[in-house]
């Protein structure tokens, strides 16, 4: 995979983080109720054993072998993480003064997606000089 | 930082696709070198100046000013 198959590529899950973030609020009364502790342990264990099929079977490493795309994604992840934490922070704030709704963990997950290929684009058009 | 990559890829008729093939890197990353938007990591720099036959700082300049 190279950078130009990656500016081609990070259209998709673009598109796909705009329904994440409009998403609505889900069931009010879930069929299923986790309690918090099994809730962390069984999303550990599954992220733990789902990452590490992903990095084995994508071998994202030998195939992605190109410095400037590793920097571009790298810096773009932290520009996402970074945006979903500011982006929460204030809807907080706005929650308790304004009352309006919560945002979701699919809204979350959507916005990191679209803070991160926002990033992704914008450092190929800016560049990353030191 | 500076360089004379595009010139060096002219004076042997390469297009950024072909230089990019010589140094197994995208051609994105050839045009970002050249416009100044990317600096090459260390083992890509010294690829280049082996491959166009020069030294490094022939080839890039950190308009580093002495103090």
């Amino acid at each position: 995979m190279n950078t130009g198959k990656f500016d081609i590529f990070f259209i998709f899950p673009g598109l796909a983080s705009l329904p994440m973030m409009a998403d609505g609020p889900g069931l009010s009364e879930p069929l299923i109720t986790l309690s918090p502790i099994p809730q962390v342990i069984i999303l550990a264990l599954l992220g733990s054993l789902i990452a590490s099929f992903i990095v084995f079977a994508s071998a994202i490493d030998r195939k992605c072998t190109e410095d400037y795309l590793y920097q571009i994604i790298s810096n773009a992840s932290l520009v996402g993480v970074a945006t979903a934490m500011l982006i929460n922070m204030f809807w907080l704030l706005a929650t308790s003064i304004w009352g309006i709704t919560e945002l979701s963990g699919q809204n979350m997950a959507g916005v990191t997606l679209f803070g991160w290929i926002v990033g992704y684009y914008w450092f190929r058009f800016r560049g990353i000089t030191s | 930082m500076k360089n004379n990559l595009k010139v060096l890829r002219a004076m042997r008729d390469w297009s950024q696709a072909e230089l990019a093939g010589h140094l197994d890197v995208s051609r994105q990353a050839i045009n970002a070198i050249e416009t100044g938007k990317y600096d090459p990591s260390l083992p890509l720099a010294f690829k280049i100046a082996r491959l166009f036959e020069q030294n490094i700082e022939d080839i890039f300049d950190d308009e580093f000013v002495g103090e």
